[in-house]
């Protein structure tokens, strides 16, 4: 009797010539080719009705009392009593990694002298081209910038111009409330990028000795 | 004179309650989210309604050229009118009411209804194709459930026996209409809120998929308006919730029932994503509607059931 049943039946539905095994190597997306989905991914197929031994009583109970519901109501009504993650943001502040690039800054040597020696590889490589640099001849013969104007409204924080600084001159610092109510003010020279230098180097240095492994 | 102050303290008293309750609405679903919600103006964000109503008048009202101006103009008022009258029946304590009147549940009835009228002239009159479809769907869906809220306010009338709410509070002294009506009163609640346009039900003005439905064209204090009736509604229905199953009751019990709906207001809309538009007059027409149509011959066969049993047994 048992062999009878495990013994492979020649039926007419078996036949390769009238069923072809769908894909069931991967699920199917929409009959299309183009995004199917990874084999063994994540969702397991829903059981049928015979697969599932829950009894239709337990399937009405949770139907009419809204058991999925009231379930979703639960966790909700959880999350209500637990501490919200706010950060009250002007009074506290979230972490940020050494590596942020905010506002520009110019940073001169522990002795008082500028970094900068305007070789101008910060102005070629801004993609944005926010960055002019005018340079001349100091009076102690050393090269020298003039000019360094950074247009913030057209920078667009990508930090090549602090990678592709060959003595750390220009930096970005982690600084990034520095809103201004006009345009102009916006529009940065050299007096004001020092300034910030001066202002911020010790988080600079922070953050360069944090990053300085990585490097 | 002494009519007119009762009248201006408890429309001021309703007023102030949707305003409060739209800054625990915002407060609620905040905290249900894990964030803070409003806390910059007064205590804890308290007097946020008062910034967002100053916010609200004081903007533009821009005001659609070829629209019906009269209609767009009276159509947010029927709104919010309907939804103040439907308070005159309420009552917060036994004989703290404003009318008590052997109709009173009737004509709570009658002025939700005038509340559609509202919604669909606001759409008719705004001349512009995304009022109009945005009023047709939503006017569709409060017809619905009004139907449905209807229905099972005549159940209830039938078995208390009484259209006067203050009667009808005071009968459910032995017991909460609640308790036998329980599917009913969770029908009930799910109606409310589909009744309100709240979520999960805010097919209305699903904001992701659609232009604001029938307040397309309203800006400012019309919009305003449309805004107070929504949340008066909803206070209204909810209050009216503890009162037809759950015992009404006196002044503070009252607002804590009260209350306590109208938070799961704003629960379910923290928990449920929104239903298909499809889905939700299938869900009225379909499964609640026969359901409802059944219990309306089913408990006036059990109440004829019940007497002929009293009469023939007079013993038991």
């Amino acid at each position: 009797m048992q062999r009878l049943i495990t013994k492979q039946v020649r039926l007419l539905s078996n036949s390769t010539k009238l069923y072809k095994p769908v894909a069931t190597e991967y699920f199917t997306t929409g009959g299309s080719s183009q995004s199917v989905w990874p084999q063994n991914f994540r969702l397991p197929q829903p059981k049928t009705w015979e697969e599932s031994n829950e009894s239709a009583l337990s399937k009405a109970t949770k139907f009419f009392f809204l058991n999925e519901i009231a379930r979703g109501m639960y966790i909700c009504m959880e999350m209500y009593f637990r501490p919200p993650y706010t950060i009250y943001y002007p009074f506290e502040k979230g972490p940020i990694s050494p590596r942020f690039r905010g506002e520009h800054a110019l940073r001169r040597y522990p002795s008082g002298e500028e970094r900068c020696i305007a070789c101008k590889l910060c102005e070629a490589i801004c993609p944005a081209q926010a960055i002019t640099i005018e340079a001349e001849e100091r009076l102690d013969g050393s090269r020298r910038t003039f000019k360094y104007d950074i247009d913030m409204t057209k920078c667009i924080y990508c930090g090549y111009c602090q990678e592709s600084c060959p003595v750390d001159a220009i930096v970005e610092s982690p600084n990034v409330e520095y809103t201004t109510e006009t345009r102009e003010e916006l529009l940065y020279n050299k007096e004001k990028l020092l300034e910030n230098g001066d202002k911020w180097e010790q988080e600079l240095q922070y953050c360069i000795d944090a990053d300085a492994p990585y490097r | 004179m002494l009519n007119f102050v009762e009248l201006l303290l408890m429309f001021v008293s309703v007023l102030l309650a949707v305003a409060f309750l739209t800054v625990a609405e915002r407060k609620t679903l905040g905290y249900m989210q894990r964030r803070v919600g409003p806390n910059a103006v007064g205590y804890y964000g308290m007097l946020m309604a008062m910034a967002d109503a100053a916010k609200l008048l004081l903007k533009e009202m821009v005001m659609p050229t070829h629209a019906d101006k009269l209609m767009l103009i009276m159509s947010p008022m029927m709104s919010l009118m309907s939804a103040f009258l439907c308070w005159s029946f309420m009552p917060f304590a036994p004989g703290t009411t404003m009318s008590d009147h052997s109709y009173g549940l009737m004509f709570t009835l009658a002025m939700s209804s005038v509340g559609v009228f509202g919604t669909l002239l606001a759409g008719w009159s705004a001349n512009s194709k995304y009022s109009l479809l945005g009023s047709m769907r939503s006017t569709a869906q409060l017809i619905s459930y009004e139907l449905m809220l209807t229905t099972m306010v005549l159940l209830c009338m039938l078995l208390t026996g009484t259209m006067n709410l203050s009667k009808y509070v005071e009968l459910q002294e032995s017991m909460w209409m609640g308790v036998p009506l329980f599917p009913m009163s969770m029908m009930w609640f799910m109606g409310c809120v589909a009744e309100c346009a709240r979520p999960p039900f805010d097919n209305v003005e699903a904001e992701s998929e659609l232009v604001s439905g029938h307040m397309t064209e309203y800006s400012s204090s019309m919009f305003v308006l449309f805004f107070l009736s929504e949340y008066t509604s909803m206070l209204f229905l909810s209050t009216l919730t503890s009162m037809l199953f759950f015992g009404g009751g006196t002044g503070m019990m009252l607002g804590m029932k009260a209350n306590m709906f109208a938070f799961t207001y704003m629960w379910v809309r923290a928990t449920l994503p929104r239903v298909r538009y499809d889905k939700l007059m299938h869900m009225c027409w379909v499964m609640f509607l026969p359901l409802l149509f059944g219990l309306a011959m089913f408990l006036p066969s059990l109440m004829y059931f019940m007497d002929a049993m009293v009469y023939t047994y007079p013993t038991m």
